[in-house]
């Protein structure tokens, strides 16, 4: 497993996709899984994330629909929640280095 | 189970790489697994709504399959072709050879020594009276004969009705015939023996009351007490007035119960001797009836029509 941290510029469109990689006695796909998403950025603000669970249950689309500008400098942290039947579990945080853009 | 993301536009922290940074991430654990089942094939495939699973195989775990519940096995119809009976065993089940022998309850017909409590002396209901029941009440002297009958058989051409006034008009079979009895002469009234219990029809049997109570006719236009004669007009009935001569008189019973369908009369058939009917008569002496009473001389007094005969005294 790589390192979960990233570097993030702000202003720019944040949209992820995800592969969900089964393993055996595990959940196969994600159909029927509702998948939520948010980011907290340094200032402890919190965006939500808008996911798509594709065809299949094996891949999510995250989309913020907002605009990054104002996400505050700093690491945010970022993870996913599943919510299977009455079973509830998360993703690993994952972290966003973000910086401020020069370009206006 | 991992996540695999791609984030357009990030760059991976650690690789340094350009857009689009992949992250791959572990997922929590959703929980403990439940125990696994007992080996074997599990429930079979296939079957139908409403089957149910039945062991195939004896000695062989596991072996089951879907079938559907089928009773035929344990029912059997009877005769009516509508009524179902357990058939077969387990043992407590009861079969329809063991119905059999049972007797139903309307009418029942019992074979062999059928056996009954035996009510308590003196004892005046519905209870089957049981031949230990009935020797009692005879040693007890409570069973009292309330009629003499005797069995007859009519064959007169058509029914006799119950009530009717009959005699003795012959014989057949062991059984004395009856013809319908009328007080307008001698041969249709000197045998005049009772009354017919119940209806008989025409080449049938029955029962005439001889001596005892008729119940259960219309004496409804009769008073209790009134006495009832043969009548000589209509034949087989009674009348209330006492007849004379020319006509017969006899005498069958008395109105103990006025009443259009539970009347009794009491059944006590007399016959009136006419003078020549008598034995030992004077030869002169032919027809009486025809008679008055009063001293014939010689010592010889007729009396009365009705009346004992009266011998001449002598010296």
């Amino acid at each position: 497993m790589s390192c979960n941290t990233v570097t993030f510029k702000r202003g720019s469109s944040f949209s992820a996709s995800m592969v969900w990689n089964p393993e055996p006695g595990g959940i196969a796909n994600l159909v029927g899984v509702t998948v939520t998403s948010s980011i907290i950025d340094a200032q402890q603000n919190e965006y939500d994330l808008t996911a798509t669970v594709a065809p299949g249950g094996l891949s999510v689309a995250f989309v913020y629909p907002g605009s990054t500008a104002d996400w505050a400098i700093g690491t945010a942290k970022w993870d996913i929640k599943f919510l299977n039947g009455g079973t509830v579990f998360y993703s690993e945080t994952m972290r966003i280095d973000l910086i401020g853009q020069v370009t206006a | 189970m991992s996540l695999t993301i791609t984030i357009p536009g990030a760059v991976d922290v650690t690789t340094g790489s350009m857009a689009p940074a992949v992250l791959t991430i572990g997922v929590g654990v959703p929980g403990a697994q439940g125990p696994q089942g007992p080996a074997g094939p599990g429930v079979p495939a296939g079957g139908t709504a409403g089957q149910y699973l039945q062991k195939t195989t004896t000695g062989v775990d596991y072996a089951t399959d879907w079938v559907t519940l089928n009773l035929s096995a344990y029912l059997t119809t009877s005769a009516a072709a509508s009524t179902y009976y357990l058939q077969t065993n387990p043992a407590g089940y009861i079969t329809s050879a063991a119905l059999s022998g049972y007797a139903p309850l309307a009418s029942p017909v019992f074979t062999g020594d059928a056996r009954a409590v035996t009510p308590a002396f003196g004892d005046n209901d519905t209870s089957i009276a049981t031949t230990a029941f009935v020797q009692s009440a005879l040693l007890g002297g409570t069973a009292v004969a309330r009629n003499l009958e005797v069995e007859v058989r009519n064959q007169s051409g058509s029914t006799i009705a119950a009530g009717s006034i009959v005699y003795i008009s012959g014989a057949t079979g062991n059984k004395p015939l009856i013809t319908l009895a009328q007080a307008n002469n001698d041969a249709n009234s000197a045998q005049t023996i009772g009354f017919v219990k119940t209806s008989i029809a025409n080449n049938g049997t029955g029962f005439v009351i001889v001596r005892g109570e008729l119940e259960n006719i219309d004496t409804s236009a009769l008073t209790e007490g009134v006495q009832l004669y043969l009548s000589p007009t209509t034949a087989g009935t009674w009348t209330t007035t006492k007849p004379s001569a020319p006509q017969h008189l006899v005498y069958v019973g008395i109105v103990i119960r006025s009443h259009p369908t539970l009347g009794t009369i009491l059944v006590a058939v007399q016959n009136g001797y006419e003078l020549d009917l008598l034995g030992s008569r004077p030869a002169d002496f032919v027809r009486p009836h025809r008679l008055r009473s009063g001293v014939l001389g010689h010592g010889w007094f007729l009396p009365a029509y009705g009346q004992p005969f009266v011998f001449p005294r002598r010296g």
